[in-house]
């Protein structure tokens, strides 16, 4: 009897206590518009193209709540043109399916689009930037995403901008304010000016944080131990070796020593694995960079350290492909103080917060299941992310996405919005349209090319785009000191 | 010293082969438990722990021999027919507008009943019976093997085809039993029973074609052990008192039988047409045949039932089932000799009860009987999916007999209809949807006295 009364009780005391929590405000999905980044656009296989941006998050959220929803579509092959794996054997290779690119289709909308995310922008974009690479498709010179955001007059909107004010500094190999990311005061700044402008009498929405860099790719594929060639850890007494690296002010190599065995915890982004012009078409990792002579004594750099990241006054940066524990540790503690701006700006202003980052925490080292079907983060071959992208989700990825998202939203708002159908993603195939390809010779690369590297920082470019990448290789393969300069255009400003 | 032993299985069941035809039943009672073992109890609802009055008392209540007083025999069958078994999908996998069907057909379940009294107080039975079975097959199960690395998987081909195509498990009761009746209003039994089973699923394995970021089929796998080779032993026993003719209370325990099983896998492969890929897959996919072992602990259960007679020949059997399936944690697929491959799925079945209503009615050698069980089902919503979706269902019963002393036929029907099962909110295996099932069971059986 009294445990009945208990439960009782503890029923009556827990349904209190829901009632007593604010529901957040019930939306009105009348009219839905999207601002962002490459990840809110549809971004994957670097390119913006039709068939991925089906699949993009907000166009998926517009369908499932039966809108008419308008993006700013662009034919096969795609602008950049897109790529695709071109052989697995003998190597892994990708490159692009046409020396040609895409027209935008859908360029006769007379209205701003609903779908106002452009590749590349960082919050300040979204209120400052009006024209220039992929945002001449998407604003057409019609205003900042903001303004025309406003213009539609939206009473949901979401804000994908969740990475490119960040995602520098990983891809570089060190986190620098102002040079591999944007300052923690004028992202606060802009992003609670973009929060207000958005803010209004019903509307609301949600705002996306930043995610965890540390899923991706660009830093799981590499292992920062030495592998085999089926990437398998070379074990000696039962151990894995530890790549080499030059060592950094918090953990010093032993004695000045130039290399010494990478510390546990450091991460190797893709960029050791990519075959570079001036190595003779091989990787850092291919020619010994980082490779105990002990293990491979044939290889010409071995025991030479893999490069770290730095940045020489007034304007190079110089790319590296080592994330120390103490630069991985920075990294994630200025993404967790974004996100604190983002989730505080949203608070105030009506919106709510998707928590980006623990979705990619949740899921990184597990994946997705679906009916047997596992999807994985695993590159190439993990199905979460797009060909040879080390950032972008595939249409998969994109559709699994979105799925959390709306759960989140009908968690939050106690909406019933129906979840997506994951199954037309994963049994569509993601192929170009019937006569739109024209593949270039094969670039026979492994995995990450010269290409792709210099593609992920037009994509996600240095605060101050005059800054001049330098990628770590040397016309002279003895040393990585003489590195050739690469003055990187803002690709996403030239259509 | 194992070796004669296994021998001696061997014979014994070419022996049961000679004697039933063996055939895996649908999952219809509870779980993958059985009880449609006898006719007459089929007709009334299967509310016969406090009856048992035939030689079918050997699955019922073993107790109930004690009454019977002379060798008798009794062979029969029941035959299950699907009738129904839809699934409609929902997102996010299979996807709205899914539909799947499962494998109609007819299944078999023979059974042998013998009673021997030894004294005029102990009397012996035999019982072959097939107490856990499952078919759980769909149809559109195989894969279409598409011609080229950018064609679609048929949209024909079973959307579960990865978790299961087929789940079999096959079982034959050996079940000795020996009754003693001390006073005439009482009696208990006690046997021993030796289950031989086999299992079978079959499935898809999928990876995604890195050339189309799209979900192909790359092996068929199929695991399978023999019917000999597998067996568990357990024991069974029964009370009824009787203190006056037109009134008994019964009760029935079957115990727990774990059987470890042994069988074999094998990797088929499924071209996807991408002969680099197809290259790559081939090189990693286990050849020839591969040791698989699991096991399953079957549940114990309790038949709780009490039978009243009412003037005119009526009998009114009321009876509560009781089975412990929290045994059925979960289903754990071990290759002994392939790393990377071992399937662990959680099952978390919960206990489950059944609860019984009989009627029958006699008119000199003629019976009719009805009858009506709402049975419970022990598997939690998450784990309905391709390989077992199970619900509460209900079962309506008629039968009708003709007895004499020294023979008697029975033929009985039911139907069950599943409760529809929504897994749209909740799947273990993220398979969403609705399944609605039903099934219709015949039963018949010959009993000769000597």
């Amino acid at each position: 009897m009294k445990r009945a009364m208990l439960r009782a009780v503890s029923a009556a005391a827990v349904l209190a206590l829901a009632a007593a929590v604010p529901a957040a405000a019930q939306p009105n999905f009348s009219k839905y518009v999207a601002l962002g980044d490459s990840y809110g656009a549809g971004f994957g296989a670097g390119c913006l193209v039709a068939r991925h941006q089906a699949f993009s998050g907000p166009n998926i959220l517009a369908r499932q709540l039966g809108l008419d929803f308008q993006q700013p579509t662009i034919s096969d092959p795609g602008i950049p043109t897109c790529n695709a794996l071109l052989s697995l054997v003998p190597s892994v290779s990708f490159g692009p399916i046409s020396g040609k690119t895409g027209v935008p289709t859908n360029a006769l909308l007379a209205r701003p689009y609903d779908n106002l995310s452009v590749p590349g922008f960082k919050i300040a974009d979204v209120s400052d930037t009006t024209s220039g690479g992929l945002a001449d498709v998407v604003l057409r010179g019609k205003g900042s995403a903001l303004n025309q955001a406003l213009s539609l007059n939206p009473t949901f909107i979401t804000m994908t901008i969740v990475g490119n004010d960040i995602l520098t500094a990983p891809g570089a190999g060190f986190l620098l304010d102002g040079v591999t990311a944007t300052p923690l005061a004028l992202f606060t700044a802009k992003y609670n000016a973009v929060a207000a402008a958005l803010k209004a009498n019903g509307r609301t929405g949600v705002f996306l944080g930043t995610g965890d860099v540390q899923q991706l790719p660009l830093l799981t594929a590499i292992k920062p131990v030495v592998t085999d060639a089926t990437g398998t850890p070379v074990l000696v007494g039962g151990q894995p070796i530890p790549l080499l690296g030059p060592g950094n002010a918090k953990y010093p190599c032993p004695g000045g020593a130039p290399a010494c065995p990478l510390p546990a915890g450091t991460l190797v982004t893709l960029g050791a694995n990519a075959p570079q012009a001036a190595l003779g078409g091989k990787s850092l990792l291919g020619v010994g960079f980082g490779i105990p002579c002990a293990v491979a004594p044939t290889l010409p750099q071995c025991g030479k350290p893999l490069p770290d990241g730095s940045f020489t006054p007034p304007a190079t940066v110089n790319v590296g492909v080592l994330l120390y524990p103490d630069e991985v540790q920075a990294i994630d503690d200025r993404i967790k103080a974004m996100n604190d701006v983002i989730k505080a700006a949203a608070a105030a202003n009506g919106f709510t917060y998707f928590d980006t980052y623990g979705f990619g925490r949740d899921h990184g080292t597990t994946g997705f299941d679906f009916g047997g079907i596992h999807i994985s983060r695993d590159f190439v071959t993990g199905g979460f992310f797009s060909f040879g992208d080390a950032v972008h989700l595939s249409n998969i990825g994109y559709t699994i996405f979105v799925d959390a998202l709306i759960q989140f939203v009908n968690s939050a708002y106690g909406t019933s919005v129906p979840r997506p159908d994951v199954s037309s993603a994963l049994f569509t195939p993601d192929v170009p349209a019937p006569g739109t390809t024209g593949i270039l010779p094969v670039d026979t690369s492994l995995y990450f090319t010269e290409d792709s590297w210099r593609a992920f920082f037009e994509e996600f470019t240095p605060p101050d785009p005059s800054f001049k990448i330098v990628l770590p290789a040397s016309a002279d393969p003895e040393t990585i000191d003489r590195a050739p300069v690469v003055r990187v255009p803002p690709r996403r400003r030239e259509p | 010293m194992t070796r004669p032993r296994r021998v001696r299985f061997r014979r014994v069941s070419v022996f049961l082969a000679a004697v039933i035809l063996l055939s895996a039943a649908p999952a219809f009672p509870s779980g993958f438990q059985i009880n449609t073992h006898g006719a007459r109890a089929m007709g009334m609802g299967l509310a016969f722990a406090a009856v048992a009055d035939d030689p079918s008392a050997i699955f019922f209540n073993p107790a109930g021999l004690g009454w019977q007083k002379h060798f008798e025999a009794e062979i029969g069958s029941s035959f299950i027919t699907k009738v129904e078994g839809e699934f409609e999908g929902a997102n996010p996998y299979p996807g709205l507008g899914r539909e799947e069907k499962e494998h109609k057909s007819t299944y078999t379940l023979p059974t042998f009943y013998g009673v021997a009294p030894l004294t005029s107080e102990i009397n012996f039975g035999l019982g072959i019976f097939e107490q856990y079975g499952l078919a759980f097959r769909w149809d559109n199960a195989e894969v279409f093997t598409g011609s080229d690395a950018t064609t679609p998987v048929s949209p024909s081909s079973f959307s579960g085809r990865f978790v299961s195509q087929n789940a079999v498990i096959q079982s034959v009761d050996i079940n000795p039993v020996f009754s003693f009746q001390p006073i005439p209003a009482f009696a208990f039994a006690v046997g021993a029973d030796v289950r031989f089973s086999k299992v079978q699923l079959e499935r898809n394995s999928a990876v995604i074609n890195p050339f189309t970021n799209s979900v192909v089929d790359v092996a068929h796998i199929k695991l399978n052990s023999d019917l000999t080779d597998n067996h568990g032993w357990g024991w069974n026993a029964g009370i009824l008192i009787r203190p006056v003719p037109q009134f008994s209370i019964g009760a029935a325990y079957r115990s727990k039988i774990k059987i470890d099983y042994e069988g074999t896998a094998k990797f088929d492969q499924r071209f996807t047409g991408n002969a680099q890929l197809d290259g790559i897959v081939a090189s990693q996919l286990p050849k020839g045949e591969h040791p698989v072992q699991t096991a399953i602990d079957f549940p114990e259960s309790v038949n709780l039932g009490a039978a009243i007679g009412l003037p005119a020949q009526w009998t009114v059997s009321l009876e509560g089932d009781w089975t412990k399936w929290e045994r059925f944690k979960s289903l754990d697929i071990v290759f002994p000799d392939l790393t990377g491959r071992d399937l662990h799925r959680q099952q978390n079945w919960e206990n489950s009860w059944a609860y019984r209503v009989g009627v029958e009615k006699k008119w000199s050698l003629w019976a009719l009987r009805f009858g009506y069980y709402r049975d419970n089902t022990p598997q939690p919503v998450s784990n309905a999916g391709p390989i077992l979706a199970d619900n509460d269902r209900d079962a309506y019963t008629i039968g009708v007999g003709y007895n004499t002393p020294r023979w008697g036929v029975e033929i009985s029907d039911l139907y069950l209809k599943f409760k529809k099962l929504d897994a749209t909110r909740e799947s273990q295996d993220n398979f969403f949807g609705t399944y609605k099932e039903a099934a219709n069971i015949f039963a018949f059986s010959l009993r000769m006295s000597f």
